[in-house]
């Protein structure tokens, strides 16, 4: 009798707290979302610049976001970046001279659902110091942790400046499937507030094992796309609920430039890369 | 004084960072009806309201938050009803009621949603432009007198209440995740549904 009493008092109290609801949700205004960036390999004066522009859809949407194609993309108002294919959204173009003070404006003109929209966006250079690679036998601690390898990327922070790092890492892929490094979907933006002027030893927390690939860029970012992306961190993991910090909408540098739309979604990066395709061996 | 876009609170020392003060300004109109004699007693009340902020950026760069304009404060709640009756039926019996109804409280909800490195982020709408669902709850309670009180200098009562008796699940936030199915799903945390409860008061 206690028991069932325990049993239903307990039902009532905790269950179907959460619950799956309809709600109509208004469509914002459609707008830009561009993935930008100009990276210069380390020790390379020249660098190549990617922009991916996509527009944003309906929150409850199941289709793809469409690409935005036949855009003029232009950097420093001299280099125009070609669409790569028919209908690709995506624009590059390489041997982009590293300028004296290391400043670039990106500048976006494309038609939105119809209408006209120009975004202009800027960063800057920063150097990275020289970096390095070791991989690492890690032992499992405990009955059901496997041992494994971990990469560690190392390097010496110059201690009289800020600097702001970005981690991208591919997932593990074999040399017969080596498609797999052209994604990085795993990023840690990294600050040296902690460590300024010290040799960093900075480990990637995955198990790899014998025989698995992996490509790695390590790059020096400005302050700007730091923020950007531990903002973007915030808005992904933080906190739901009473007392938390209500959610918002994520902008990066791409200011519009006219009244038709507002700042575009994405960041516009200018990176120094470390770049490294390594495959585990003992 | 409200959070900043992005604020981070936890582990954080410096959480004064993570605020912007402003201005705030509420109006409204509140209305009262009550009945103070007879075997049935009560009230019916209904606030009319609007309660803003207006929280500028610290320099021409920070945009404040809603870009500077003025917006719902979380508190704001345009509509406020409530109406309690009592019903005393005999020296032994007396019974009571409330229903209480009030617009969802201010809440963000995403207007869109893009794939930026691979990453799907939703993009959410200005600060507090959304509202959770209406809040409405009805309680009901019945308290025992027994006779034997009477000629005493002290005496008890038995409670006997049920709080939100049609189970209503009022919303107390609303937050977004992926399903099983891949989709996205809105879910709804909801606290105190149906509570039947027993107190015995002995007062003296």
């Amino acid at each position: 009798m206690n028991k069932s009493f325990i049993y239903i008092v307990s039902l009532v109290l905790f269950a179907s707290c959460e619950t799956v609801v309809d709600i109509d949700l208004e469509e914002g205004q459609k707008n830009l979302v561009s993935r930008s960036v100009l990276e210069f390999p380390l020790g390379d004066d020249y660098g190549v610049a990617t922009v991916e522009l996509s527009e944003t859809s309906a929150f409850f949407s199941d289709m793809d976001n469409p690409v935005v194609s036949g855009a003029h993309v232009v950097i420093n108002d001299i280099y125009v970046l070609l669409e790569q294919g028919e209908n690709s959204g995506i624009y590059t173009l390489d041997s982009i001279p590293l300028t004296e003070n290391g400043i670039y404006n990106l500048s976006i003109e494309a038609s939105i659902d119809g209408q006209e929209g120009a975004w202009k966006g800027s960063d800057y250079f920063t150097e990275i110091p020289p970096v390095d690679t070791y991989i690492s036998l890690e032992s499992g601690q405990g009955p059901y942790m496997k041992d494994g390898y971990i990469v560690n990327v190392t390097f010496t922070d110059p201690g009289d400046e800020v600097n702001f790092y970005l981690l991208e890492t591919s997932r593990p892929y074999t040399l017969d499937s080596i498609d797999g490094r052209s994604n990085y979907p795993n990023l840690r933006p990294y600050d040296d507030e902690f460590v300024n002027g010290n040799d960093v030893n900075f480990p990637i927390y995955k198990l790899y094992n014998i025989g698995d690939c992996v490509s790695i860029k390590f790059s020096s970012i400005s302050e700007p796309t730091f923020l950007f992306y531990e903002n973007l961190y915030q808005l992904l993991y933080q906190t739901i609920g009473i007392g938390a910090a209500p959610p918002f909408a994520l902008r990066g540098n791409l200011v519009s430039e006219n009244e038709n739309f507002e700042n575009a979604f994405g960041n516009f990066k200018v990176k120094n890369v470390f770049q490294r395709d390594l495959v585990i061996e003992e | 004084m409200d959070y900043i876009d992005g604020a981070d609170l936890e582990f954080n020392e410096n959480l004064e960072t993570e605020i912007l003060y402003g201005e705030g300004r509420a109006y409204g109109l509140e209305l009262m009806l009550e009945k103070k004699e007879g075997k049935v007693k009560g009230w019916i009340a209904y606030t009319l309201a609007k309660s803003e902020s207006l929280i500028p950026g610290m320099s021409d760069v920070d945009p404040g938050i809603n870009y500077g304009n003025w917006y719902n404060n979380p508190q704001d709640k345009t509509h406020d009803l409530s109406i309690v009756a009592f019903y005393k039926h005999n020296k032994k019996w007396s019974f009571s009621s409330s229903f209480v109804f009030a617009t969802g409280i201010p809440t963000n909800y995403p207007s869109s949603k893009y794939v930026y490195e691979g990453i799907t982020i939703p993009n959410y709408s200005n600060r507090n432009e959304a509202r959770l669902p209406n809040y409405h709850r009805l309680d009901f309670a019945a308290t025992l007198r027994p006779l034997k009180n009477e000629n005493r200098k002290w005496y008890t009562e038995w409670v006997f209440s049920i709080y939100n008796v049609y189970n209503r699940k009022n919303a107390s936030s609303l937050y977004f995740r992926e399903g099983d199915d891949g989709g996205t799903k809105a879910i709804q945390l909801s606290i105190f549904p149906i509570i039947p409860s027993v107190s015995y008061n002995f007062k003296f």
